[in-house]
């Protein structure tokens, strides 16, 4: 970094004048030396070397430090990410073996399907807990039509040829 | 004492930082000094380490520098308001105690108390501190055209002041 200062240097001549006249306004005398022209003592010397040597050192811990809060700022965000990241890869995976046993699953079916479709009916084998769960033809010859009733349990009777069964009264001989 | 790299420190040979900071730091201190600052000396050097610090370069290092102590100055006053000080002892900015009696006479000082305060800083910086108009307005934090509005009004009212006390006439 250089003390050159453009501003200062290539100020325009409207501006000097102008200081100049306000300088006569207030009654100041004109500076005798230049702004840049003054006497380094050794005091000041010493100081200004002290003053960058301790922003020399303040650049060295300041920037170590800075990279070093930066960091530990960061760590939790890193762990926070890396865990979800974690937790997601791991549904993910889950989430594969789910789909693949699915899809084999309906792979299987059709597979039955086809094979049902392909083969004659009598050689089709009937499972033998369907043939169980089915109820007796007998009970079902007298089951009405009517959905309600469809689980009503009808008992046969068996209708007599006779016209004048033993066990029946005629109401006009009475 | 340790001996300085040249070629590692910032702004460069060593003999021009020495005759700029004997040139510069005296006039911050004086800077800081009439911004009330309690420890104007502290604050000037304060304002040259962090300007040395920087890893970027700086357009304007003076302005730079009177830019860094008005802040410190005025940061290093704020936390006056919550204590229990006297009024008189709290200066107003640009008002620092006796900040010009070795550099002004009288006669100026006086004309300058007769401005407000906004208009005094940018006549300071810009009639005594010999500081340009671009330089201010990077001080203050300004547009330019504002740091001229401000000097122009200071003119006429400093041109007001000499008609009715007649010191114009005298200056003509």
């Amino acid at each position: 970094m250089s003390w050159h200062d453009p501003a200062r240097s290539l100020e325009p001549q409207d501006e000097t004048d102008l200081r100049n006249e306000l300088r006569g306004l207030l009654g100041m005398r004109a500076p005798e030396t230049s702004y840049f022209e003054a006497e380094a003592t050794p005091e000041l010397v010493q100081l200004a070397d002290d003053l960058r040597r301790e922003a020399r050192r303040r650049n060295h811990t300041a920037r170590r430090k800075t990279s070093w809060m930066l960091l530990a700022a960061a760590l939790p965000f890193a762990l926070a990410l890396g865990g979800v990241g974690a937790w997601g890869l791991g549904q993910k995976h889950k989430a594969d073996q789910l789909a693949a046993n699915v899809a084999h699953q309906e792979a299987e079916l059709q597979r039955l399907a086809a094979a049902a479709r392909q083969a004659p009916p009598a050689q089709v084998p009937v499972p033998a807990q369907a043939g169980r769960s089915q109820p007796p033809q007998v009970l079902l010859l007298g089951q009405a039509p009517v959905k309600s009733k469809a689980r009503e349990l009808v008992i046969p009777v068996e209708r007599s040829t006779d016209p004048n069964p033993h066990d029946a009264q005629s109401v006009k001989a009475r | 004492m340790e001996q300085l790299n040249t070629q590692t420190v910032p702004f460069g040979d060593s003999h021009e930082f020495h005759d700029i900071f004997a040139s510069l730091y005296p006039r911050l201190v004086s800077y800081a000094r009439r911004y009330g600052a309690t420890y104007p000396e502290d604050i000037a050097q304060e304002a040259f380490v962090i300007l040395m610090q920087r890893d970027a370069p700086v357009e304007h290092p003076t302005a730079y520098l009177y830019g860094t102590v008005r802040t410190l100055s005025l940061t290093e006053r704020r936390p006056l308001k919550n204590q229990s000080i006297s009024l008189e002892a709290v200066v107003e900015p640009g008002k620092g105690p006796d900040a010009d009696e070795d550099l002004l006479s009288q006669e100026v000082r006086d004309r300058m108390k007769a401005l407000s305060p906004t208009f005094r800083e940018t006549l300071w910086l810009f009639v005594v501190e010999d500081l340009s108009i671009r330089q201010i307005a990077e001080i203050l934090d300004i547009p330019e055209a504002t740091v001229k509005t401000r000097i122009h009004r200071a003119k006429a009212h400093l041109r007001n002041q000499l008609n009715s006390s007649g010191g114009l006439h005298v200056l003509a």
